[in-house]
């Protein structure tokens, strides 16, 4: 356990973890006010650098903080996570904000009267909203920049890229701007921000945390989840999320599932395998050594093979191109000059793909599905890259993978495309490899479970973090 | 059983026509820069789909999603 925040020490507080703040302000140390008005000024020193936030709720926040602190002077017991900062990516509907999803064209809606169920989660948990954050255009993008607002930067070095879609959110967290933020993730959004940025991130299974208030990408695929600078963190938050919700008719009725208490649990009996083939292919050493620090540290060394991955991501990406497209096909009508070139000629494409083939990529989604879970009756956790390489530049639009050049904005997420097809829970688990360029960043691991096992992907996560292989300190903005 | 089967690389003509009809459909008119890059991203995509479609899963395989009344 840590000291004690210190009341005085504001960028201490500022960057404190969820849980080092939530039990401050329980035991009545620090009070939430404070922890708030440290954070603010930070987001106002630090963000204009970063441009991880669209809105600043300051005086929301500052409401909320003081009736949290007054139920605390009143003696009234205070959630688990009372007076934790968060913030949120753009796409989740803050009351009184219009959803803009990273879009100009959404910031002409009118502002949400309501709270996306997430949001109201967590603050039912006692956190505080303070904002919302910087996305790729409608979430089609995987590299945090945005032709609307400006990129996202990636606090351990500016010039490079935050990833995306969430990019906002990995980047508002790697700087310490909160110590917790939302993503969501439809062929990578969380994983990819938590590798370049290093940042500790879960995406959960697919219909496990509601997405009501939240604006779309592809039902299909899509999911919700937090990015945070510790595992524990992860567990704290992913456990007030969880709980069903008629807003999302897509999600899977289930028990209440806490994780939290399970997280020192170790890997004593888990079988944790490397995922090979397809996911030793295409990627620079240094995604390849990450891996193998994981699993070196895990004491892992089988290897597995994972079929049909390749096949598996272009099924993916035709849902997404499909579904995508049919979602903003009025729009593509009545505002296309509105769009981001980069989104709309990919969206543009969509409204062309012939039915047959989204109906044989969704039977191959079932097919996949069921293969995926015969190889879990072997093993209990796939070890992955997260992403081909560390941040790129800015700008950067191609790459060099095994010899060809590709283009970065859709494939630094090819490695977690095809787990997120089949919905299954990933821990993103930033490591520091001392291979390749810009060794001074980090790359994040896939930490890969069967569905609804959360809890497993977050235990070996702990495990890496214990041991100092994995680690998410605040960036030196 | 799944079968690997061979199937042809979908022409280029067949894309133009394909990405032509839907924007019309669609009543979008897109200027000719946009229509070459969606064209890229048409190829892209039709070339997953052999992938995809060169897995003959048989008549047996539902799709994935499934409504819930």
């Amino acid at each position: 356990m840590n000291a004690p925040l210190p009341v005085a020490d504001a960028a201490r507080l500022a960057t404190a973890t969820a849980a080092e703040i939530a039990a401050a302000v329980s035991s009545g140390t620090v009070t939430a006010r404070a922890v708030i008005e440290a954070v603010l000024a930070r987001i106002d020193a630090v963000d204009p650098a970063v441009n991880a936030f669209t809105d600043v709720t300051a005086e929301r926040a500052r409401a909320r903080a003081d009736r949290i602190d007054a139920r605390r002077a009143a003696g009234e017991a205070l959630g688990p996570l009372a007076g934790v900062p968060f913030a949120v990516k753009n796409l989740f509907d803050v009351t009184g904000l219009p959803t803009r999803a990273g879009s100009k064209i959404n910031r002409d809606l009118p502002p949400a009267d309501r709270d996306a169920t997430l949001v109201a989660k967590l603050e039912a948990a006692d956190a505080v909203l303070v904002g919302a954050l910087n996305m790729g255009e409608y979430a089609y993008d995987f590299t945090g920049e945005n032709v609307h607002d400006g990129p996202s930067r990636n606090p351990r070095d500016l010039s490079r890229m935050s990833g995306g879609s969430s990019g906002g959110s990995g980047a508002a967290v790697a700087a310490g701007l909160v110590p917790l933020a939302l993503g969501s993730d439809t062929n990578g959004s969380i994983r990819v921000p938590s590798s370049l940025c290093g940042t500790f991130g879960l995406k959960p299974t697919y219909g496990r945390l509601s997405r009501g208030g939240s604006f779309p990408f592809v039902t299909a695929l899509d999911h919700l989840g937090p990015l945070a600078r510790s595992v524990a963190d992860l567990g704290l938050s992913y456990d007030a999320m969880q709980g069903e919700d008629g807003r999302d008719p897509g999600q899977t009725p289930r028990p209440f599932e806490p994780v939290s208490g399970f997280l020192g649990a170790g890997t004593d009996g888990l079988r944790i395998a490397v995922a090979g083939g397809y996911f030793r292919t295409r990627g620079l050493p240094e995604a390849f050594a990450a891996v193998d620090l994981a699993a070196s540290t895990l004491g892992v060394t089988e290897t597995v093979d994972v079929p049909d991955a390749a096949r598996a991501r272009a099924a993916a990406y035709i849902i997404t191109a499909a579904e995508g497209a049919s979602l903003h096909a009025g729009r593509l009508a009545a505002r296309p000059e509105d769009f981001d070139p980069a989104v709309r000629d990919r969206l543009l494409a969509g409204l062309a793909i012939p039915a047959s083939w989204v109906d044989a990529a969704q039977r191959f989604r079932r097919h996949f599905r069921d293969e995926m879970l015969k190889l879990f009756q072997r093993c209990d956790v796939l070890i992955a890259p997260a992403t081909p390489c560390r941040a790129p530049k800015l700008g950067q639009k191609t790459f060099v993978l095994d010899g060809e050049e590709m283009l970065v904005r859709p494939n630094l997420g090819l490695f977690t495309q095809p787990i997120s097809f089949i919905g299954l829970p990933v821990a993103a688990v930033p490591l520091w490899v001392d291979v390749g360029e810009a060794r001074e960043l980090p790359i994040a691991v896939q930490v890969i479970a069967p569905p609804w096992r959360e809890d497993l992907a977050l235990r070996v996560a702990a495990v890496l973090e214990r041991t100092g292989a994995a680690r998410a300190p605040v960036a030196g903005v | 059983m799944p079968t690997e089967i061979q199937l042809p690389k979908v022409g280029d003509a067949a894309l133009e026509k394909l990405l032509d009809g839907a924007l019309e459909a669609h009543a979008i008119a897109p200027q000719p820069e946009w229509r070459a890059e969606a064209l890229n991203n048409l190829r892209t995509v039709a070339d997953a789909a052999t992938l995809v479609r060169s897995l003959d899963l048989g008549d047996a395989e539902e799709p994935a999603p499934v409504y819930r009344p």
